[in-house]
């Protein structure tokens, strides 16, 4: 079966799932391995055929890292075990001791090599055969691979590092918080975010568990799969949803007894990504139309003022959009019917319009400023020019790297002795697909001093962030900018469309624009860059606003939710 | 007798000249023409018709691209009844094309058939005279306008091929049938039991359009024409496509696309069990239409909404973008009568999955296109082989992309206004009596005319109002409608008796917007003077009062769009005259005044004036707005001592009009004691007695005896009762004035015979 790990089901449908009773597969002592699978109830509910399906863990792709599939039908209601086997043939899985129905092992790749193994227990419908539900453990060959592994997993169990604030109120006793994301990786701003709040409340002795649906399985056990909620929530926990995204479990999750903090770190609006992205795109549109949720949290945040807005907006869309209907009205006989029909109307119309906007709580998606100083800078590859404009983020559509292009080529002609430094991973081979067709044919006159750099780490963008002469920015949608606070960290002057969220963490300091004449733009870039005083003026701001960001960092804002909900009742 | 220019061009075009069709080869650098040869001038005044122009689908496109390089070649008013100016702009139509909007589709019951009987007839009044009409899609041949150059691009599909295209659950669950007019969005409904009789209906009134050519997108669309018309079509023109508006990179995405507005007979389901064959692949559907919902039921169905996305409302650039990651395009409608999508798909440079038949076959070959059956197997087959083969995918997509060079949108636009051009002439000289040039030789004497009466004592304008329609005398055609054909035939033969050139028919607009009793009776006495053996031309004076410059503009585009077009609108010099009643009231009004120039570049303008006119001061009043000034009523500006030096001073100062134009105006009496609007009373001169011609015979030697010979003489007026100024045979002066100025006329034109 070819690989898929989104799962995509019709919005609120009860989700078939499976729970595993394994954080991994130990195969580096023995060749033998067993794995029980517990079926929720709705698996019976439909007609679903079980697949265990094996790759590459380094390369999870049909079919040079597809080591094969196995079929089980699901026709007997109950747990399974499933027993994975190694041989010298290679790979071989067997269900309850029985052969499967149907399997399929790649003649080109064993697998057995390989130091780690993806194994995927996935659920698919028999007559569409689409995946509903996709959950992976991974098969460790290599002890290597094991160990390090454990020792991943126990740094972010067993954070030793101080943390930036403490509660001050006793965590309750029994209280647990159950951290949840639709996606938990490395170096993404949700993720980061979440591993930063996992941190604080381990290292302040608050027991808290991450769930996710989409995580690195190299971390099962510190994440676990989201649907493992439903059976450890309980009525005195916390559940805190990071949203940015569509999530298949959360009307599920919303109907869990525990209290419920919903941050929302903003959604990319679809229309930027349908073409580059279209299945990433729904999943957006989907995500928007899930927040008809919020009114289930018991608090609700956001990681600025200007996503706190997109939820109030969702909020007051929710409740005017539903005004009563002619049945739901009180009838009034005669010759007034009409006249109190209209009346009724407009006073609900009223009433709408004066509804209070809705309460959320805003706070960084940071606790803690990075500590840069107590990152060893690294060398790294950059270009020989004295001025690089530098950009830090995703490349994605709506970041506008095309209109980065379009600004240097006016920046370049006003000084040749420049560089465009990229830094960033892309997800849309579409988007950058199209980028490289501006740089060949568009910009071919400048492509030669436009540079990326994907993957770098930590103190290699420490590098980066200290050879540059300015951050610039053209992204349309933000939920808050990391990036631009590092810039300032690294007293760098900020050039920025002035996007909502962009415009607010810099808070009247750095330099935003509003319209983008590419060429008026680049004009003031390079007036600010060899004007001094300009430029100091502009740091200086620039430093203030740091203070008043490292402050609203510190985590405070979260212990205040926390506390809110906690202890106080549950309305807000 | 008055001689013209037409308005517009020669019948037909000497040897000597070159074709605007020539002009845009020549423009492109093509050698068929030399860059020595003389250039006609030759430009026409195009009508470009379609039902709707909101969307960027395959016929909008055709018309959008073909203007785009006609623009400046010919005078363009495209007709439609939705005007997207957005899309117009985004492809570089000026504002040098005008837009006239057209009365939208009927809704509700029975829409249909008045959609297909009615609708086309109403657009016809609505559309101004034109040289050629060249219009696209159904019904608009129904128009019955020539002469006309009907570009279908497919007949109305719904009563033939289409016919049984159906899905017949939905037919017996709603027990109803969807029927699709392109290009309207959405369906209409006939229920079951009444089908056939509206779509037979239909087709008689179909049958009924006599366009004076017929040019098919493809020869498949020809053939497919002759059949439903039984006529031959024997002209072809490819649509094209802007190569180097794609982007062209080899994709290594396993993305198949199609494009096109999601109703049955485009065959998206096919498309959509076709990917369910082939694994590892997505499927971008670009386009909207009513069967969306029912075809994301069935991939959702099928499992496979996380491989076909719907996407429409895109940007051209965001589907330039799609076509760009394409691996392929799978295009598989019924028999599609061309398919641009085909061509899109070559210059993207992206191999051709398609259905084995339509117009675009045409214009494809192996090379770059594999035409399949309609069938999900074959389709997926070819889908899987450019998903395993990537190379061929991408030798095929350069093959398409070469040999897409050969469809171009110059190309297409030039041939098909070759055809337009060449219907033009041919219909021209077999229909059009040439119509004499009016280079003027003489002067030229008209008279103020009013078509604002009702049929009758007591209705409009007979004693209706005291204030403003008081009569004190009455027509010896008793109290006339001025729309009936009767009044306005006995009316031209007086003035061909008096030997005038022109009447100049008055256009009153206000705070309600232009008169439309006076509109609608200027309609009739333009169609009946049309019809009549007469050399005695017309024109508009219009007259604003309390009006907004919108309204006025509107009045001035009626003008222009419904009257200035037609054969019997007065020219002075090649160019239609606009006289304009000039109270004083905008005097200084920059503005308004600059809104009025640039509004009315293509008149002649004469201004009829209240007040008296200076050679010196009147660029500072009116900023040179006027070519030429006459006063509108010259016994009211001073006591009858002083008439004489008064009109001269008039005369003296037709240097105030640009074009130095001498205009005078001549009158029998004035007398509105009658008129009980206080506005009146101040008036020092409201009564001028006309002593039974006296008075009239003063002005007339007055004229008769300029020094500098006139241009125009304009008599006010034919028949302003309310203000006795009237000429018209009546009861109270028998033929008196028009005796006088028949006789007025023949010395004038012996004496001022250049």
């Amino acid at each position: 079966m070819d690989q898929m790990t989104a799962v995509k089901p019709a919005a609120d449908a009860a989700l078939p799932y499976v729970l595993l009773d394994q954080h991994q597969l130990d195969l580096t002592v023995v060749d033998t391995s067993q794995l029980k699978l517990s079926f929720a109830p709705s698996v019976w509910d439909a007609e679903l055929f079980l697949v265990v399906d094996l790759y590459s863990a380094a390369n999870p792709v049909h079919p040079a890292g597809h080591v094969g599939w196995w079929k089980w039908p699901l026709e007997i209601k109950g747990d399974l075990t499933i027993e994975l086997s190694r041989s010298a043939d290679g790979f071989n899985v067997t269900f309850d001791g029985a052969a499967p129905d149907e399997s399929w092992k790649n003649p080109d790749f064993l697998g057995t090599d390989e130091p780690v193994i993806a194994m995927h227990a996935v659920l698919r419908p028999v007559l569409s055969e689409a995946v509903r539900f996709d959950d992976i453990v991974y098969v460790y060959n290599s002890p290597a691979a094991l160990r390090s592994a454990e020792e991943h997993q126990a740094a972010l169990d067993f954070p030793t590092a101080a943390s930036p604030s403490a509660p001050w109120y006793l965590w309750p006793r029994h209280s647990k918080v159950h951290l949840v994301s639709m996606n938990i990786f490395d170096r993404d701003a949700v993720g980061n975010f979440t591993f930063s709040l996992h941190r604080l409340l381990r290292s302040n002795g608050v027991p808290c568990q991450l769930y996710a649906s989409n995580f690195d399985p190299l971390l099962r056990g510190t994440i676990r799969h989201t649907c493992e909620l439903f059976s450890a929530a309980a009525p005195e926990d916390l559940i805190f949803v990071n949203f940015s995204i569509f999530d298949p479990w959360l009307p599920r999750l919303v109907d869990l007894p525990s209290r419920k903090i919903l941050y929302f770190h903003n959604i990319t609006p679809p229309r930027f990504l349908q073409v580059y992205d279209a299945e990433y795109a729904d999943h957006c549109a989907d995500g928007i139309a899930q927040l008809k949720h919020l009114e289930r949290f018991d608090l609700l945040m956001a990681n600025s003022i200007s996503s706190a807005r997109v939820l109030q907006s969702v909020a007051a869309k929710n409740h005017a959009g539903h005004p009563p209907g002619d049945a739901q009205l009180m009838h009034v006989p005669g010759p007034f019917g009409e006249a109190s029909r209209l009346l009724q109307k407009a006073v609900f119309t009223l009433e709408a319009q004066s509804q209070a906007p809705l309460e959320v709580a805003t706070t960084p998606p940071m606790i803690g400023i990075k500590a840069w100083d107590e990152i060893a800078a690294q060398p790294v590859d950059l270009p020989a020019q004295g001025t690089k404009l530098l950009y830090v983020g995703r490349i994605a559509p709506h970041k506008r790297i095309e209109d980065l292009f379009a600004l240097f080529d006016h920046y370049h002609k006003l000084n040749s002795d420049s560089s465009l430094v990229i830094v960033g991973g892309s997800g849309f081979d579409g988007y950058a697909g199209f980028l490289r067709y501006l740089l060949n044919n568009e910009y071919a006159d400048i492509k030669q001093h436009i540079h990326f750099q994907d993957g770098i780490s930590d103190g290699q963008l420490k590098t980066v962030y200290q050879r540059s002469s300015a951050l610039v920015t053209m992204s349309e949608h933000e939920g808050f900018c990391v990036p631009v606070v590092e810039a300032m960290v690294f007293d760098k002057p900020v050039f920025a469309y002035a996007n909502e969220a962009v415009a607010e963490t810099l808070g009247r300091s750095g330099r935003v624009f509003f319209s983008k004449d590419f060429e008026a733009v680049a004009a003031d870039i390079h007036s600010v860059l060899t004007t001094p005083w300009i430029e100091r003026l502009i740091l200086d701001a620039q430093q203030q606003r740091l203070k008043q960001l490292i402050e609203q960092a510190s985590g405070i804002g979260l212990w205040a939710a926390l506390e809110k909900v906690i202890y106080r009742a549950r309305a807000v | 007798m008055i001689t013209t220019t037409p308005a517009t061009c020669s019948p037909v075009a000497p040897a000597e000249t070159i074709s605007s069709a020539q002009q845009l080869s020549q423009a492109r650098g093509m050698p068929n023409a030399s860059p020595d040869a003389p250039v006609t001038s030759r430009r026409l005044n195009l009508a470009v018709i379609i039902p709707e122009l909101s969307k960027y689908g395959g016929a909008e496109r055709y018309l959008i691209e073909c203007v785009a390089r006609w623009q400046d070649l010919h005078d363009i008013t495209i007709y439609s009844s939705i005007i997207n100016d957005d899309l117009l702009a985004e492809h570089g139509i000026s504002k040098n094309v005008r837009f006239s909007r057209l009365s939208p589709y009927f809704g509700g019951q029975h829409s249909i058939l008045l959609n297909t009987a009615l609708l086309p007839k109403i657009w016809e009044q609505e559309i101004g005279k034109h040289d050629v009409y060249h219009t696209h899609l159904w019904p608009t041949h129904l128009i019955d306008l020539h002469p006309m150059v009907w570009y279908p691009h497919e007949p109305l599909r719904i009563l033939h091929d289409l016919r049984y295209e159906q899905p017949l659950d939905d037919v017996v669950a709603t027990r109803q049938r969807n029927l699709h007019i392109y290009p309207k969005y959405n369906y209409d409904h006939l229920t079951d039991v009444t089908y056939e009789a509206y779509l037979s209906s239909m087709d008689q009134v179909d049958k009924l359009g006599k366009p004076d050519r017929v040019v098919a997108n493809s020869r498949y669309t020809a053939g497919y024409l002759e059949g439903v018309y039984g006529m031959p079509v024997k002209d072809i023109v490819y649509p094209g496509v802007n190569v180097d508006d794609f982007i062209f990179q080899p994709s290594d995405e396993n993305i198949f696309l199609t494009i096109g507005q999601l109703w049955p007979h485009k065959r998206v389901k096919l498309v959509i069990e076709a990917l369910k064959l082939v694994e590892n692949a997505q499927l971008y559907i670009v386009g909207s239409g009513p069967e969306k919902e029912k075809l994301a039921r069935i991939a959702a169905g099928m499992g496979l909404d996380n491989r076909v996305f719907f996407l429409h409302g895109l940007t051209n650039l965001e589907v330039k973008i799609l076509f760009s990651r394409a691996l392929g395009v799978v295009f598989v409608p019924v028999k599609e009568p061309f398919g641009i999508v085909a061509l899109e798909a070559m210059a993207a440079g992206k191999p051709l999955i398609a259905a084995n038949e339509g117009g675009f076959t045409e214009v494809v070959d192996e090379s770059c296109a594999m035409l399949v059956a309609p069938e999900p197997e074959e389709i997926a087959e070819r889908m899987r082989f450019l998903r395993d083969n990537k190379d061929i995918a991408r030798q095929m997509g350069a093959a398409g992309r070469e040999r897409v060079q050969a469809y171009t949108w110059d190309k297409a636009a030039e041939q098909l206004l070759e055809i337009i051009e060449d219907t033009h002439d041919t219909w021209t000289r077999d229909h059009v009596r040439t119509r004499v040039d009016s280079t003027v030789k003489t002067t030229l004497f008209g008279a103020q005319y009013y078509c604002w009466y009702g049929d009758g004592v007591g209705s409009r304008h007979w004693n209706d109002t005291p204030s403003s329609g008081g009569v004190t005398d009455m027509p010896r055609l008793g109290y006339y409608a001025s729309s009936s054909c009767s009044t306005i035939e006995a009316h031209w033969r007086l003035f061909d008796q008096m030997g005038l050139d022109f009447a100049v028919l008055n256009l009153h607009v206000d705070r309600n917007g232009t008169n439309p009793y006076e509109e609608a009776a200027a309609e009739s006495v333009f169609s009946v003077v049309d019809r009549l053996s007469t050399n005695v031309r017309l024109a508009i004076q219009i007259c604003p009062y309390d009006c907004t410059r919108e309204q006025l503009n509107e009045a001035i585009e009626t003008i222009r769009r419904q009257f200035a077009p037609r054969g019997s609108y007065f020219h002075y010099q090649g160019e239609p005259v606009l006289f304009y009643f000039w109270t004083g009231v905008q005097d200084g009004n920059k503005p308004w005044i600059n809104f009025v120039d640039n509004s009315t570049q293509d008149f002649v303008r004469i201004a009829t004036s209240l007040r008296m006119y200076s050679s010196k001061d009147e660029r500072r009043h009116s900023f040179g707005l006027f070519h030429g000034w006459s006063l509108f009523s010259p016994l009211e500006l001073s006591a009858p001592a002083n008439w004489e030096r008064v009109w001269t001073q008039a005369y003296e100062n037709s240097s105030a009009g640009t074009r130095n134009l001498k205009v005078l105006a001549v009158s029998p009496g004035y007398d509105d004691r009658h008129l009980r609007d206080p506005n009146r009373k101040t008036n020092p001169y409201r009564s001028v007695d006309r002593q039974q011609g006296s008075a009239y015979r003063r002005m007339l030697d007055f004229a008769l005896g300029v020094d500098e010979t006139p241009d125009m003489v304009l008599i006010s007026t034919f028949n302003e009762y309310h203000e006795n100024t009237h000429i018209e045979p009546s009861r109270n002066h028998g033929s008196l004035y028009l005796n006088m100025t028949k006789e007025f006329v023949e010395e004038g034109k012996r004496r001022w015979t250049k």
